[in-house]
């Protein structure tokens, strides 16, 4: 992680990050899946079970395998959601949504499995109705996340997530972090979310009109004149100093954060 | 957005050996 290593840190990070979100999402479908399997095994003797020294005589002994399936179901989803989560990143966090209509709707058509007379058996009322209810669950959601998602996956971005974390799936850097990079470089981003142009009077070619960038350190004492990075609205300490914030927090990789310092120094001391 | 797609196909491809996964180890416990 030297200062002007390139983009190879870079590169292997988010390697790593695709490597684990795939080995998370896997997991995950792993572990739902062994809840469906210990459901449906409780489900065919009758819906319920007990196992374990008890000081009551059970009645009804769990399969063999249900108590571990349970147990590596429940805590080893939860494990590897946050693995999956940490590895996408903030910005595609609505992913994780999926999560919710996969596991009800998974174990939503086991209880109906479980309660449909597939083989001619009678009706099970009760799982055909909590099967029902699990279905519903999972699907009606997932109609009001599609859009988002969808979003998600063509534009690659969500507004409504946090900002700042760079992504597996994302481009690499923000749309705060883009603005000062490209601003610093006195262009615009390659992004269609270009903020809306105050009135006056044209840039001259050449000039990238930025967006308000957050106060860093509360030095700023301007009073709100921010606007044009080629204008000198911002001083140059701090940008390089928004700037640094933004290569801590690795929404800038090194090479980004090198180029765009360099080029607020040279407009700068120009 | 081709590299997006190519993740997600890996991802549903990751969920699929999930849930083979899955129902080995279901075997393999019970």
């Amino acid at each position: 992680m030297a200062e002007g290593g390139g983009p190879g840190p870079t590169v292997s990070r988010r390697i790593v990050r695709w490597v684990g979100s795939l080995v998370g999402i896997a997991g995950v479908a792993m572990c739902i899946t062994l809840m469906g399997k210990a459901m449906g095994s409780v489900l065919a003797i009758g819906g319920a079970c007990a196992s374990g020294n008890s000081a009551y005589v059970i009645q009804n002994p769990c399969p063999n395998g249900v108590p571990a399936e349970m147990l590596i179901g429940i805590f080893g989803g939860l494990a590897f959601t946050v693995l999956f989560l940490a590895c996408v990143g903030m910005r595609n966090a609505a992913v994780v949504k999926l999560l919710w209509t996969a596991l009800f709707l998974g174990l939503g058509l086991v209880f109906l499995g479980t309660g449909i007379p597939w083989d001619g058996h009678g009706a099970a009322v009760t799982p055909i109705i909590i099967g029902a209810m699990f279905v519903l669950m999972g699907v009606v959601p997932l109609f009001v996340w599609l859009p988002q998602l969808w979003k998600l996956l063509v534009s690659g971005s969500d507004d409504r997530a946090g900002r700042g974390t760079p992504t597996a799936w994302g481009s690499g850097h923000d749309d705060e972090a883009s603005h000062a990079f490209y601003g610093a470089m006195g262009k615009p981003p390659p992004t269609t979310h270009a903020p809306p142009r105050p009135p006056g009077p044209p840039d001259p070619p050449g000039t990238y009109r930025a967006p308000a960038a957050p106060d860093v350190g509360g030095n700023r004492g301007d009073g709100g004149n921010r606007g044009n990075a080629g204008d000198g609205g911002d001083s140059l300490d701090v940008q390089l100093a928004h700037l640094a914030e933004l290569h801590t927090s690795h929404a800038l990789s090194d090479a980004e954060f090198i180029a765009a310092k360099e080029a607020a120094i040279r407009r700068g001391g120009g | 957005m081709g590299k997006r797609i190519v993740l997600v196909l890996l991802h549903l491809v990751a969920i699929g050996g999930g849930i083979v996964a899955g129902l080995a180890l279901a075997s393999a416990l019970s």
